[in-house]
């Protein structure tokens, strides 16, 4: 195992965060089976007790969840020093069979935090606990991402090893190679797939604004967050990443994190990762306006989630045009990358 | 990236002192003049480490986008006919520019090439890419893994070869696309 | 009106010092009327108190507030219904030393963000209702015990609560001061508030203006 600070700081995170899950969900589960508001038994009065506290054990927890996934990348792109033929994150990354899965999982938990953090957040704003029962689900649920991740990340950093060579992000990432992902998304042809993405943010920041005035539309709005965050991400690796390097065979979605690009790609994936969250927890939210103790603000939280959510997504895609349009990369029409 | 002294063939200059060298004087400064001359004849066409290289903070590998300030001991150049220049880290990923040119930069070809260096692993220092020997097998990894690692004569090369069991020496001429696939998927 | 439902309160459960102060209580306290809980000490008449005005939780059983039910609430709702229902009149004073007496008495009111000087005429009115205005600006160190306790009182009151809840409020003071003391609550019971206080004073709960006594023994209420 390489001794690194980095390295000690992400198992330390998720370690604690695994730690407390279980503390928890053994709670939650106690909760799931006994909670029963009306009744003043003892049970149920420590059950309130214990409630509040692992309610904010679980929002510290959960908020270095979402810290933990920038953290991660910044452990393996701080690495690169380490492993030949590594340049950027993506080597290191790739230095054994750990890496990515670790990253897709880290990406899932995230997503999954901050819903449970939204979900805290709106059950909290009611004086009878009245989304309890499902904010205990939600942490059930999430529990074995956050435990299989460390699992993961564990063995990722254990079985690291300093003398392996490991493949730079050029290839990674190249339109020859026929397998793996990585290629298959960075030969999508740039121009269409240009079109693709500034199509479907347009729309997702109409459903978005109109949800926010009007009110209805709120799944379409989540199930449109949902589609543009996937779409973005593609959309890095295949043409956005080209004008960010001024390089027409340079897809990778890692160096642009780097000191060089001014650490761009941290704040891309800061206001990518905040739109998709506000936006699903837009949706998780819609089902309980109905609910009494809920009733005076939930509709406002509601739509004030959506707004964010328009927002990040509005301030990612002028960021990206800004770059497309100042970089003096052009890409031909009949050149097909 | 020009020499400090412009390429005029040695007949000129010498034709410069031909009325001296037909003077009656000492023979010694002669002799030491034009053995001075010789060397530097001699020493011309083999370095330019004199020179000082420029490689901006923001100057990428066209090939793999890695920024060659990192690697200056591993620093390769092509300057091409019309004035631009790139940097590569590393002969293999040059190589692969030469044989692929308008993938990595469209509008520009292999043809408009005109100098090329590389530098040598002993000396640190830029030498022809042309009138290199490359040792390639070996257990030196540069920024790209298994290298082709340039030296500028043959009993240096053949020095390396032995000490980090490289596995052959080749010419400039002799690099080919399979070679360089070779390097890059030996694990 | 405030109802408890098969209270109960243990303090330091599962230790060997484990003691329960209040033992299946079941009470109802009517509004507008003065209420005075009478027993020994160690009859749980305090922790019954702290209870009633949302200072502590149960072990066990429900308090509702007016219709509302108080036990489960989490924390930041509770605070909010403390400040805004209960004016608290304890056995000491409890002033704070080294500011002044209109600051002392405005003090509850400040998470309530009220304009300054609009929550320093009601403190100046407050304070000539009970006769200490003129004390407004001096220390609390140099009020007399009477004094002090007016100035509790006017604490109390600031934000214009509900309930009243008094603590052995006459413990420390003597008999005029004492009957003062109950024409204050007179007055009070007089403006529709509710009152209850714990007392083993018989000149309180054998007053007239007491509507009703609650007898505590042994964390239970007798008869």
């Amino acid at each position: 195992m390489i001794l690194h600070p980095t390295v000690i700081a992400n198992l330390l995170a998720v370690y604690i965060s695994s730690g407390m899950v279980l503390y928890a969900v053994f709670y939650g589960v106690q909760i799931l089976k006994h909670w029963d508001i009306q009744n003043g038994h003892e049970l149920q009065l420590v059950l309130e007790r214990k409630t509040y506290l692992i309610s904010t054990i679980l929002s510290y927890v959960f908020g270095l969840q979402l810290l933990s996934l920038f953290l991660f990348i910044f452990t393996a792109d701080s690495l690169t020093p380490l492993f030949v033929g590594a340049m950027c994150a993506a080597g290191t990354l790739n230095v054994d069979a750990f890496g990515y899965p670790t990253l897709v999982l880290k990406i899932f938990s995230f997503i999954l935090a901050g819903l449970w953090l939204v979900l805290n957040y709106a059950d909290n704003q009611g004086y009878d606990y009245p989304l309890i029962k499902k904010k205990y689900l939600l942490l059930a649920f999430v529990a074995p991402f956050i435990i299989l991740e460390t699992i993961l990340e564990s063995a990722y950093f254990l079985s690291m090893e300093a003398d392996v060579i490991t493949s730079c992000c050029g290839s990674l990432f190249s339109s020859e190679r026929v397998t793996g992902i990585g290629s298959e998304i960075a030969s999508l042809p740039a121009r269409p797939m240009m079109w693709v993405f500034y199509f479907t943010m347009a729309c997702t920041l109409t459903s978005g604004i109109f949800f926010y005035l009007k009110n209805a539309g709120g799944y379409l709005f989540t199930v449109l967050s949902v589609l543009m965050f996937i779409i973005s991400l593609i959309s890095i690796v295949s043409f956005i990443s080209l004008y960010i390097y001024e390089l027409p065979t340079h897809h990778c979605p890692f160096c642009i994190i780097m000191e060089e690009y001014h650490y761009l790609g941290y704040l891309l994936y800061l206001l990518l990762f905040g739109a998709v969250v506000s936006g699903i927890g837009t949706g998780a939210l819609i089902p309980f306006r109905r609910v009494e103790s809920l009733q005076f603000m939930l509709g406002g939280f509601i739509r004030k989630l959506a707004l964010a959510s328009v927002i990040l997504y509005a301030a990612f895609t002028a960021l990206v045009t800004y770059e497309i349009v100042s970089s003096s990369l052009v890409i031909s029409y009949e050149v097909v990358y | 990236m020009k020499s400090s002294i412009k390429s005029d063939p040695v007949s000129t200059q010498t034709k410069n002192y031909t009325q001296e060298w037909n003077q009656p004087v000492q023979r010694l400064p002669k002799i030491i003049l034009s053995l001075s001359l010789l060397i530097l004849v001699f020493s011309m066409d083999r370095s330019y480490a004199d020179e000082p290289i420029t490689i901006k903070k923001t100057d990428r590998c066209p090939v793999c986008g890695m920024f060659v300030y990192k690697y200056p001991k591993w620093v390769a150049q092509i300057v091409f006919k019309d004035g631009t220049s790139y940097f590569y880290d590393g002969a293999k990923d040059m190589f692969k520019h030469i044989f692929d040119t308008s993938k990595y930069t469209p509008g520009k070809s292999a043809e408009a090439m005109k100098d090329i260096f590389v530098t040598d692993y002993y000396e640190v220092e830029l030498i022809e890419a042309k009138s290199a020997f490359y040792v390639i097998g070996s257990d030196v990894l540069g920024p790209m893994g298994h290298e082709l690692l340039p030296f500028k004569d043959q009993e240096s090369a053949q020095e390396f070869l032995e000490d980090h069991k490289g596995k052959s020496i080749i010419r400039f001429q002799d690099v080919t696309p399979v070679i360089i696939e070779s390097l890059d998927h030996r694990t | 009106m405030i109802e408890l439902r098969n209270v109960n309160k243990v303090f330091n459960a599962g230790n060997p010092s484990e003691f329960s102060a209040l033992n299946s209580v079941n009470l109802l306290i009517e509004e507008n009327q003065v209420t005075v809980l009478k027993g020994p000490s160690g009859s749980g008449k305090t922790t019954l108190l702290s209870i009633v005005g949302c200072m502590s939780r149960p072990s066990a059983g429900r308090v509702k507030l007016q219709g509302r039910e108080i036990t489960s609430l989490p924390e930041r709702f509770l605070t909010d219904i403390r400040r805004k229902t209960f004016g608290f009149i304890f056995q000491q004073p409890n002033l704070i030393k080294g500011i002044s007496v209109l600051d002392n008495v405005m003090l509850p009111a400040y998470p309530l963000g009220e304009k300054r000087s609009h929550l320093k005429i009601k403190a100046m009115k407050s304070l000539s209702e009970l006769n200490i205005d003129n004390k407004a600006a001096s220390k609390v160190e140099w009020l007399s015990g009477g004094e002090a306790q007016r100035a509790s009182i006017v604490r109390a009151l600031i934000n214009d609560p509900h309930i009243i809840i008094a603590d052995e409020p006459t413990a420390h003071l003597d008999t005029k001061l004492s009957n003062r003391f109950m024409e204050i609550i007179e007055k009070f019971k007089s403006q529709g508030k509710t009152v209850i206080i714990t007392s083993h004073d018989p000149l309180v709960y054998e007053s007239s203006m007491v509507d009703r006594v609650v007898n505590l023994r042994d964390g239970q209420i007798e008869g």
